[in-house]
């Protein structure tokens, strides 16, 4: 639409000025039509600049949702990055470290015991993954408990309430805070069930197992902080990401609102064009009427005096 | 451009030669552009109050994002300062119980760090945000109902000229009338 071209005959250039004889309404009619021609020109270009705009805004609404996707998709990436890190592994290692220490401090039968108690921690930490249901899930953390508290490592038994905490298995820091039981169950039972050479077996074995478990116990110690540092950068990522997502809701949002006003405007410049129209073909009507009455009352006038 | 704010149009009976029906039709027609001023005003006014509203609603996003950062942010930190202890204690040979005490702080100080930075402050924002938009509504139906009375004075003016028009033709007929008897 070329809201320059003048499309009615009445266009207000083309209106003669107001000299014209007739009657007083007559003249307040053609006043109203000029008025509303010029009301009608005005609609017509604020419609073909409206529409414009509104194009415009449509396309930077489109576009910031868009990039709002996008970063939404980041953060959720960056958001299991970190809950990878921080959550699980830094879980994991957090329970290799404990079972560990316990190891070193009362050999090999703690060793079972620490096993034990891993699956136990990790069952009850990820019982909900797994479909356990929270009664076993419960149980399961008590016996990860007592298995710390048999392997007879105080130091463990205080990791467990670390590791409980962060695993969210209440029961097991209740069990594992109740107290700890003497070390070197392990090393007597040995003993007494072989001779002098079977002890020395047993010893040795003991001995590398301890050391094995130390080294693992330092990577673990080193693993765990590390991993939770890691996720806490990678959630940070997320968090970044997720705010850029808000951001560009926001633009879109600004948008939205600037299009609702460009609707109004278009609904207003409609509405007054329409009314413009009506009001012209109205008086245009009303005028040839008028106009045609006069000229009949001229004619009569015409024939009574021949 | 805006054409609802564009200028009313006003008749003066005095500057035009008016019979009875006339006058009365020119004061009706001034009575509803009066209505209809009254009502253009309140419409650029809710007009002002829907912008004002929806501005508000945009910032209070911004600033939601802001916060939602700045908590991360504030709790990554946290954890990082309890990670890189833990490490320093694990390397360095022996127990120390205090960078242990400090890593433990660290660590438990993290997550509240984080709600007060951020999840706290992010929460008011959203707050906000949902009353600018209820107020952006509110500005909406005030403009709606502006429209309407605009709407109903303008179709009253259009019956006042559609009244005026028919005297005027009923004048046109009675004139032919007595031309044709006169005649």
């Amino acid at each position: 639409m070329n809201a320059a071209q003048a499309t009615s005959a009445f266009a207000p250039s083309s209106v003669a000025p107001l000299r014209m004889a007739g009657t007083p309404e007559l003249r307040m009619l053609v006043l109203m039509v000029q008025n509303q021609l010029v009301q009608g020109e005005a609609a017509k270009t604020d419609i073909a600049l409206s529409e414009d705009q509104l194009k415009d805004l449509r396309e930077q609404v489109r576009a910031a949702l868009e990039q709002a996707r996008e970063a939404e998709e980041e953060s959720g990436f960056f958001a299991g990055i970190g809950d990878a890190l921080g959550g699980d592994l830094a879980t994991l290692a957090q329970v290799v470290a404990v079972a560990a220490a316990a190891i070193v401090t009362c050999g090999a039968a703690a060793a079972v015991l620490a096993t034990i108690a891993i699956a136990c921690t990790l069952a009850s930490k990820y019982g909900e993954e797994l479909g356990i249901p929270p009664n076993v899930a419960m149980g399961l953390g008590i016996a990860a408990a007592v298995s710390m508290v048999a392997a007879g490592n105080v130091g463990g038994a205080a990791g467990a309430v670390g590791t409980a905490s962060s695993g969210s298995t209440v029961a097991a820091s209740a069990g594992a805070a109740a107290g700890s039981v003497a070390p070197g169950v392990a090393v007597g039972t040995a003993v007494s069930s072989g001779g002098l050479a079977a002890t020395a077996t047993a010893a040795s074995k003991v001995t590398w197992l301890t050391e094995v478990a130390g080294d693992v116990g330092f990577v673990a110690n080193i693993v765990a902080p590390s991993a939770s540092g890691a996720g806490a950068g990678a959630r940070v990522a997320g968090a970044y990401y997720h705010s850029e997502a808000i951001e560009h809701d926001a633009d879109a949002k600004q948008a939205q609102s600037r299009e609702t006003l460009e609707n109004l405007d278009i609904d207003a410049a409609l509405e007054l064009f329409e009314r413009a129209v009506d009001r012209q073909l109205s008086v245009a009507s009303q005028t040839h009427q008028t106009m045609e009455s006069n000229q009949q009352s001229k004619l009569l006038i015409i024939q009574g005096v021949a | 451009m805006n054409v609802a704010g564009s200028t009313s149009v006003s008749f003066s009976s005095a500057g035009i030669a008016l019979d009875p029906e006339g006058r009365v039709a020119v004061l009706v027609l001034e009575q509803q552009q009066t209505q209809e001023d009254a009502a253009r005003e309140d419409k650029a006014l809710a007009r002002q109050r829907f912008v004002e509203a929806s501005n508000q609603e945009v910032e209070s996003m911004r600033d939601k994002a802001g916060d939602i950062w700045k908590g991360a942010f504030v709790q990554g930190a946290a954890t990082l300062t309890a990670s890189t202890i833990q490490v320093r204690d694990a390397l360095t040979p022996g127990r120390d119980l205090m960078e242990e005490a400090k890593a433990a702080a660290a660590s438990s100080a993290a997550p509240l760090l984080g709600k007060f930075f951020g999840d706290v402050p992010a929460a008011e924002e959203d707050a906000n945000a949902k009353h600018a938009s209820a107020l952006a509504e509110q500005a909406r139906w005030q403009l709606d109902d502006a429209n309407q009375v605009i709407d109903k004075a303008e179709t009253a003016q259009d019956k006042t000229l559609d009244w005026a028009s028919s005297v005027n033709a009923n004048q046109a007929s009675a004139e032919t009338g007595i031309i044709a008897g006169f005649a």
